[in-house]
């Protein structure tokens, strides 16, 4: 399998305070990545890194791009600019990721604009494919998105997000802003698009139960460090740090008879060893 | 889906707006007092200038349709006044000389005028036939005879344009530096910050006083009048900057800004494209809201007669006559000024509250 | 057992909006009874929350609504919470005192300018005559049970030195101060972690049986319905789908909507994939 993301001794700090800690993992092409923690773990804030949204302190970030491997870090914009095309991202809210101003057309024309790809004909036709990959009407396009039901704004936002073509996807928290029954639809349409366009997904998420279901390895974060990182059913089944532990044992299962017992925070060992 | 999904953001703040009675009422209050403004010269029975040497502080006149013997005349008329002047008082007192009828007519012919200073004309919207000697004043007249209905509407080109163009300045200055300092921030916002806080900080009346007082007496009418827009706008613009500031400070951590960053998009169409568009119906509400506090501003300072100075007609200058209680008490529609200022200061702020309403589910999209 | 604490029975509630009338709740009928934690599921606009309000009688003034809510407290008269007014006193007794409520977000359910003990204390003393003393002993046992060490101190200590679990629990205290007959908890942990949300449904669970009143509990999720409540009504599109039993609901539910709602939990598509 070929690697698509290395990431590695990764800092950022904030007004003195270590919100990423030297955070280094690599990901292989075609694969989900979740990342979980609770907030304040620096999850965001190391995607919105990678994603130079934020600038990270120290550390290196290299993404395997069509043209070979490039150092994210450093970059300026305008060097950025190709790569633009090949990372993107998947919103939370469904409600504040699409201006209330601009028509879906619009909002989904953007980014081939931004990067002239196309006529204005090309560019429309791109939008309808785009709207009926994401399983919504193509009258959708002349609508503005009050008119959308949040599930159907997050579709508009993952259609944004792929028109591109981006080899990387990052959902920071795309789904849990979402109903359940909307959220496993969703979910199952990112799936979906992962095995049409060989996606790799970063994916952000506090809910275990949707990473389990979702994520192929997983990334523990705690207090802005790794605690740990492996195959989804290996961490799942045999966790090794108590963190993870406790994580697990926080998750109400839907079945009555498996008793919620959380592991008291006050007898494990939480401490991050670098 | 309903027809309503169809409808732009735009189209849905018109929807909203139109149900609000009050801020639609007080839209149509204004459209008609900027129209009353616009065609004063017209409207107005006199010039401004022009002086009745027969009714000197005379009383509004009433329009009548029945005389004094009850009967009805199809077409309105005023009587003619008659003055006495009580022996031991030496008061003053106008009666209706029910001898005399005046009637109205549209399409008088008056004193020649040039309707905005361009085109000779010389017919007037209604009056009387002053040809032949008669006369009518609507809203009475002043201590020289001038007529106070046209001297309200000349007074309110002044007033209302000063509130507009006043504001139009202070948005300039106020989205310019406001969307400077917040889009850049740093070294750039800093020197704004403070700059705002100097100004903030300075009492407002001394220093008008002392910028008016810096305005040369030599200046023509127009040049003191932009001079005074200019002195209100410099002061009015540091609360909008805040704003402006703020928006754009908040706005750039929105989701769709960000998201609109992370395809690629340039700070141009960042902020043309993104962020102007989503707090222009912002700026507006606040622009309508900045109006009334220009207009009041230039009433103070012309009232204090340090603003605009007569031969300019202004309400400002209008309510300098009425300055001491020997108006109030004797002729007290000299005051008719104060009460258009209210009503267009009112009708401002319930515009604004009405843009507001309907604006604000957009400034601020709905979280889940 | 004895009768229901709570009938709600045909409740229709109705917003006039831009739009016209959208009816949130149609003919909503369920019991909550003794003793046990009656759970609320139900996805955005089921009208789970409009519920809540309505039995606290918070809905705002564009709605309007019919059919009955009745109360009955143990050893009191019933009372028809549908038909009071809103100047009547016994709508005081009951906000706070028979029936009170935890709402979602613990960051903005507290006042920042005052301390924590005050705050508690003030609860008791809208309510009963007591003495200021008494009033917060009465807090800092309260404020024990529900799990606070180190209590006298904390007292003295404001909201913003609090992590979000601590500040849900203080609101819990303030909830149950005056020892309600029903506590209304609405999406009380969605917006705390995991970790942080296993430990208050703990808590609320053990307080109900060590307290034996009863709970209505609103949230949007299977899992913590699984592990929190005695009974359970599925609420879909403002209509009651489905009620019963936790076990015999999630085990073998009978409405289509409870089984679709049960297929698209993400634990539930593990164990489908796995198998």
């Amino acid at each position: 399998m070929t690697r698509i993301l290395s990431v590695s001794d990764l800092n950022k700090s904030f007004a003195g305070q270590d919100v990423v800690r030297s955070v280094s993992f690599d990901v292989d092409e075609s694969t989900s990545l979740g990342i979980v923690g609770e907030s304040g773990s620096g999850k965001t804030t190391l995607v919105r890194c990678i994603l130079r949204a934020i600038d990270p302190d120290s550390g290196t970030v290299r993404y395997n791009s069509r043209d070979g491997w490039r150092e994210l870090d450093g970059l300026t914009a305008r060097e950025l600019l190709p790569l633009r095309r090949e990372i993107q991202m998947i919103f939370q809210d469904p409600f504040a990721s699409l201006n209330p101003r601009m028509t879906v057309q619009a909002i989904l024309e953007e980014p081939l604009i931004v990067h002239d790809l196309g006529d204005k004909a090309w560019r429309r036709q791109r939008v309808l494919d785009m709207l009926r990959k994401v399983q919504l009407d193509p009258g959708a396009a002349s609508r503005f998105p009050h008119a959308f039901s949040g599930g159907q704004r997050q579709r508009i936002g993952i259609a944004r997000a792929l028109i591109l073509e981006p080899r990387l996807v990052v959902c920071d928290e795309s789904v849990s802003a979402l109903d359940v029954s909307v959220q496993a639809q969703i979910l199952d349409l990112l799936a979906r698009l992962q095995s049409e366009f060989g996606l790799t997904y970063l994916f952000v998420a506090h809910d275990l139960r949707v990473v389990r279901e979702f994520c192929d390895h997983i990334l523990v974060m705690y207090a802005g460090s790794i605690v740990e990182q492996g195959p989804v059913d290996e961490i799942f089944t045999n966790p090794r740090h108590d963190y993870t532990r406790l994580l697990l044992s926080a998750i109400p299962s839907p079945d009555p008879d498996e008793k919620l017992e959380p592991l008291d925070r006050a007898a494990l060992n939480l401490s991050v060893d670098l | 889906m309903s027809e309503l999904d169809q409808l732009s953001p735009g189209r849905l703040a018109w929807l909203r707006f139109r149900r609000h009675r009050l801020a639609m009422i007080a839209g149509g209050v204004l459209v008609f007092l900027y129209l009353l403004a616009l065609l004063c010269e017209f409207i107005s029975p006199y010039t401004p200038e022009q002086r009745n040497a027969r009714a000197i502080n005379a009383p509004p006149m009433e329009i009548r349709f029945f005389d004094a013997d009850g009967r009805f005349h199809l077409r309105p008329f005023v009587y003619g006044l008659d003055l006495t002047i009580d022996p031991d008082t030496w008061m003053r007192e106008y009666r209706d000389d029910t001898g005399t009828r005046f009637e109205l007519r549209f399409f008088a012919e008056g004193e020649p005028y040039r309707m905005w200073g361009i085109f000779p004309a010389d017919r007037h919207l209604f009056g009387v036939e002053q040809a032949g000697g008669e006369y009518f004043h609507w809203f009475g007249t002043d201590s020289l005879g001038r007529d106070m209905f046209t001297r309200v509407l000349h007074g309110a080109r002044v007033s209302l344009s000063i509130g507009i163009v006043g504001v139009g300045l202070t948005l300039f200055l106020g989205v310019l530096l406001g969307g400077f300092a917040g889009y850049l921030g740093g070294i750039a916002d800093a020197a704004v910050q403070r700059m705002t806080e100097v100004l903030q900080s300075i009492p407002t009346l001394p220093l008008w006083m002392a910028l008016s007082a810096a305005l040369p007496a030599a200046w023509s009418p127009i040049t003191t009048y932009f001079g005074v827009t200019i002195i209100l706008s410099l002061f009015g613009w540091t609360t909008l900057a805040r704003q402006v500031r703020g928006r754009f400070l908040a706005m750039r951590e929105e989701d769709f800004v960000v998201a609109a960053r992370l395809v690629g998009a340039n700070d141009t169409r960042i902020v043309f494209r993104h962020m102007l568009p989503s707090f222009a119906s912002h700026i507006i509400t606040t622009a309508t809201l900045a109006v009334p506090a220009m207009i009041l501003g230039e009433t103070a300072l012309s009232f204090l007669g340090i603003g605009l100075r007569a031969p300019v007609v202004s309400w400002g200058v209008l309510l300098q006559q009425a300055q001491n209680y020997q108006v109030i008490v004797l002729t007290p529609w000299l005051l008719l000024p104060g009460a258009f200022i209210v009503v267009t200061v009112i009708a401002f702020n319930l515009l604004g509250d009405g843009l507001r309403d309907a604006a604000d589910p957009f400034s601020n999209p709905g979280k889940s | 057992m004895s009768e229901p604490l709570l009938t709600v029975k045909d409740l229709v509630v109705e917003f006039r909006t831009e739009l016209g009338a959208v009816r949130a709740l149609d003919e909503v009928s369920f019991d909550v009874p003794r003793d046990c934690i009656t759970a609320v599921v139900g996805e955005s606009g089921s009208g789970k929350t409009v519920t809540g309000n309505s039995i606290m009688r918070l809905l705002p003034e564009s709605a309007q609504s019919s059919g009955e809510i009745v109360l009955r407290p143990g050893d009191e008269e019933p009372i028809s919470i549908s038909s009071l007014t809103e100047r009547d006193p016994r709508l005081l007794d009951l906000r706070g005192g028979l029936v009170s409520m935890v709402f979602q977000e613990p960051m903005t359910a507290l006042s920042p300018v005052h301390r924590i003990g005050d705050q508690v204390a003030e609860a008791v003393l809208c309510h009963r005559r007591v003495s200021r003393e008494t009033a917060w002993d009465e807090a800092a046992a309260m404020l024990e049970q529900v799990g606070l060490t180190d209590v006298e101190r904390r007292m003295r200590m404001y909201p913003f030195e609090f992590s979000g679990g601590m500040r849900q629990r203080v609101i819990i205290a303030m909830a149950l101060i005056c020892h309600p007959q029903l506590l209304i908890c609405d999406e009380p942990t969605t917006a705390l972690d995991v970790t942080i949300q296993a430990e208050i449904l703990v808590l609320i669970r053990s307080l109900q049986r060590k307290l034996r009143n009863s709970v209505l509990f609103i949230t949007h999720d299977l899992g913590v319905v699984a592990q929190i409540a005695d009974r359970v009504v599925v609420m879909h599109d403002g209509k009651v789908v489905e009620s019963g039993s936790v076990r015999q609901v999630l085990k073998s539910p009978r409405h289509p909507y409870s089984i679709h709602l049960l297929a698209s939990m993400p634990g539930a598509r593990t164990r489908e994939f796995s198998q």
